[in-house]
């Protein structure tokens, strides 16, 4: 019996499936290469389409409105300066614009808890690209039809924008749950680090979209980036394999326990097995309920722990080229670079990071130091002198310290928490945890995007803005300090007993 | 020039201010300075109007004794692109706007105005500023372009400065550059774009099935 369900995991004239079977911890195939590949490329072009919005919104300002007032020399002639389409002035058009960035924040984040639901019901392809694919339409409509016809309505963008958050939430949780159906917990803090540089990766390709066609007039860095999508979306369509079981290898971590069974290949009766197989396993797609995902060991903290961390992060990213600008009146286009140093130290810290949380076995031992040391940094970056150099320099160290955990929060130890040993092998949780996790760290970002501005204008001074962050990392650890102290008390077992043994045995020679 | 008429009388019909029948009504020409120069350009008069000789371009107007308490607005029913002198003078409740006075009269050199109405731009518009006596009044003489005199008056980016009449300018978009606030340059390759992009997309995703989801097993 056993081997009819081994045989029935494989095609008989297919030698790249029979490859995951093998018990060998690292044995990555072609699948995995193209998986990582198609994951990161999509989410990377989900994130470019933000950017380019953050890009284009200057000119979009310019475009909604009429040339701030000069009451002497009036510009003329009115219908190339003085169309009042949206706003009177740029500046309306501005804090339209910072409305529309919170809208999007909260929608996103309600959608993540949604999509992360749906993500486990149903084919993780499906959902992440039809997400695309209305993604792209969104924007289209957005940034292209509403220019091209001439729509400038507070309402249309709105609406869209709402929609957009709502659609680009289904990226993350199902490009994570394929990403962790196929990577297991073996070396997943190292690739999950690499791989969560895509965000990053998406901002860059996004700022470089948004340059480069943002002379043809606004609507076509947007047009561009749907497009894109779209071709991204038909590619995943028929690329994606959400995973390992669907071409009939069996996931990492149960294959190491399996003991691997001569095949048989027996071409008539495959079909006949797969029919006993169907019947034989609980059901391979058994969803898990919302409420039970939150109470999951772990999930409830990293949420709350993300949310405060994200709140920082994010702050960091939409705020430090404008800090940075006020602050030392910096050229724009200078604090736009050196800010991206913080993503840099991001991308190097989830790497590193994930590296040594790999080398331990255990993650929040890894993260809590982490996030601890950038509460000192917070406290020096708020006092910097007017330096490029140093303030480069720590820049990219916060990036570490505070993108760094961010990052492996948000990618491989939620993959963790939606695949751990609580939950049955037929269990789909993994999904709808990622939404839950993402979902609530999105939502103190929204928060943040809220709270800074209003806490800048009440202080009138920056360093209060970085006390409120140095609160949040503080609140951050708090979270997951039980968390902590567990994996310290496993880690100093481990070496007690490593060290007996090895006494042990200096006895045993003896 | 029956044209000019009808849309005359619909522009009197609709500017109450400007109360004489039409734009160069039915009462000769008065002023002496508009007559001498007429004939000095070999121009034909009908009333009020002086027009380029047989055309419809107005060279010059005798606007004197209407009663105005504004400048018409005389864009809106002829080209003004030849009108070289106005006459305003004798119209005491003339007063001046800055906005719109005089918009669009690009080779306006001539300006012949009441006392108490100063030349739109004084000296920064004008090359010779002088009093009249009979009738009493300014003349304000050739045209300054006010572009070359200030750089600070198009300082949006990609526009340049253009004279349109006295002390008026346009900020046009620089060539190349077009569309609402001069912000576009170029033309969006569509074709090229779109072929690239669509035929990539067939060729991964053949590609990608081929190797991929090719071997998915549907159960």
């Amino acid at each position: 019996m056993s081997a009819n369900i081994n045989s029935s995991q494989e095609t008989a004239n297919n030698v790249d499936v029979r490859l995951p079977q093998r018990p060998s911890k690292h044995r990555y195939t072609l699948y995995h290469l193209s998986t990582f590949i198609l994951t990161f490329v999509s989410y990377a072009m989900l994130h470019a389409a933000r950017k380019v919005f953050s890009n284009v919104k200057s000119t979009m300002a310019e475009e909604w409105s009429a040339v701030a007032n000069e009451t002497l020399n009036p510009i003329k002639p009115d219908q190339i300066w003085n169309q009042t389409r949206l706003f009177r002035s740029p500046g309306d058009a501005t804090i339209f614009l910072g409305v529309l960035d919170a809208v999007f924040m909260f929608s996103y984040s309600f959608g993540l808890f949604v999509s992360g639901i749906m993500g486990d019901r149903f084919d993780l392809r499906i959902v992440l690209c039809l997400g695309m694919v209305i993604t792209a339409v969104v924007i289209f409509l957005f940034g292209v039809v509403s220019e091209w016809l001439h729509i400038y309505s507070v309402a249309w963008y709105v609406c869209f924008w709402i929609l957009n958050g709502l659609a680009q939430s289904t990226g993350w949780p199902c490009v994570v749950a394929i990403m962790g159906n196929w990577f297991g917990k073996e070396g997943r803090g190292f690739i999950f680090g690499v791989w969560s540089a895509c965000a990053s990766i998406g901002n860059i390709f996004g700022a470089a979209l948004a340059a480069a066609f943002l002379s043809y007039g606004y609507e076509y860095p947007f047009l561009v980036c749907a497009v894109l999508l779209i071709c991204c979306a038909a590619i995943c369509f028929f690329a994606i394999i959400p995973s390992p079981e669907d071409v009939g290898a069996k996931e990492v971590e149960i294959s190491v326990e399996e003991t691997p069974t001569t095949t048989v290949d027996d071409q008539e009766t495959s079909e006949e097995t797969e029919l006993v197989v169907t019947t034989q396993e609980p059901t391979t797609n058994r969803p898990i309920t919302f409420f039970r995902a939150w109470l999951l060991p772990g999930v409830a903290m990293y949420s709350l722990c993300y949310a405060c961390l994200k709140l920082v992060n994010y702050s960091f990213f939409f705020w430090l080229p404008f800090y940075l600008h006020s602050k030392f009146s910096w050229q724009e286009s200078d604090a736009d670079l050196l800010s991206t140093l913080y993503d840099v130290g991001g991308i190097i810290g989830g790497i590193v990071g994930g590296l040594l949380s790999d080398f331990v076995g255990l993650r929040s031992i890894v993260v809590v130091p982490a996030l601890l040391i950038a509460i000192p940094i917070l406290f020096i970056f708020s006092n910097l002198a007017n330096n490029k150099a140093i303030n480069g320099v720590v820049m990219t160290v916060t990036g570490v310290f505070i993108g760094g955990p961010a990052n492996m929060i948000s990618a491989a130890i939620t993959a963790d928490l939606g695949r751990q040993e609580v939950l049955a092998a037929s269990d789909q949780a993994l999904s709808t945890v990622t939404g839950i996790v993402d979902g609530t760290g999105s939502f103190g970002a929204a928060i943040g995007q809220v709270l800074i501005p209003i806490i800048e204008k009440h202080w009138h001074d920056w360093r209060f803005v970085f006390y409120f962050f140095v609160l949040m990392m503080f609140i951050t650890c708090c979270c997951i300090l039980p968390l902590f102290v567990r994996e310290c008390k496993i880690v100093i077992n481990k070496i007690k007993s490593r060290y007996s043994a090895n006494r042990q045995r200096a006895y045993d020679t003896l | 020039m029956i044209k000019l008429i009808l849309i005359s009388s619909f522009f009197v019909f609709i500017n109450g201010d400007f109360e004489t029948e039409s734009l160069c009504g039915d009462h000769n020409a008065t002023s002496k300075s508009i007559i001498d120069y007429c004939i000095s350009q070999n121009g034909s008069l009908k009333f009020r109007c002086c027009f380029l000789s047989n055309s419809s371009n107005i060279l010059a107007i005798d606007l004197t004794e209407m009663k105005l308490n504004k400048v018409p607005d005389l864009k809106e029913f002829t080209d003004l692109t030849n009108l070289t002198m106005v006459d305003l003078r004798l119209n005491p409740q003339l007063e001046s706007s800055t906005q719109d006075d005089f918009f669009g009269m690009l080779s306006l050199d001539y300006l012949y105005l009441p006392e108490q109405y100063p030349c739109p731009g004084e000296k920064h518009a004008w090359q010779s500023i002088n009093q009249t006596i009979d009738p009493k009044g300014i003349l304000c003489m050739y045209q300054k372009d006010v572009c070359i005199n200030s750089t600070n008056f198009c300082v949006e980016p990609n526009s340049y400065c253009a004279t349109n009449g006295p002390n008026h300018f346009f900020c046009l978009c620089k060539t190349g550059y077009y569309g609402y606030k001069c912000l576009r340059h170029g033309q969006f390759p569509m074709g090229k774009f779109f072929g690239i992009s669509i035929t990539t997309t067939i060729v991964l995703s053949i590609f990608f099935f081929w190797t991929q989801r090719r071997h998915v097993k549907k159960d």
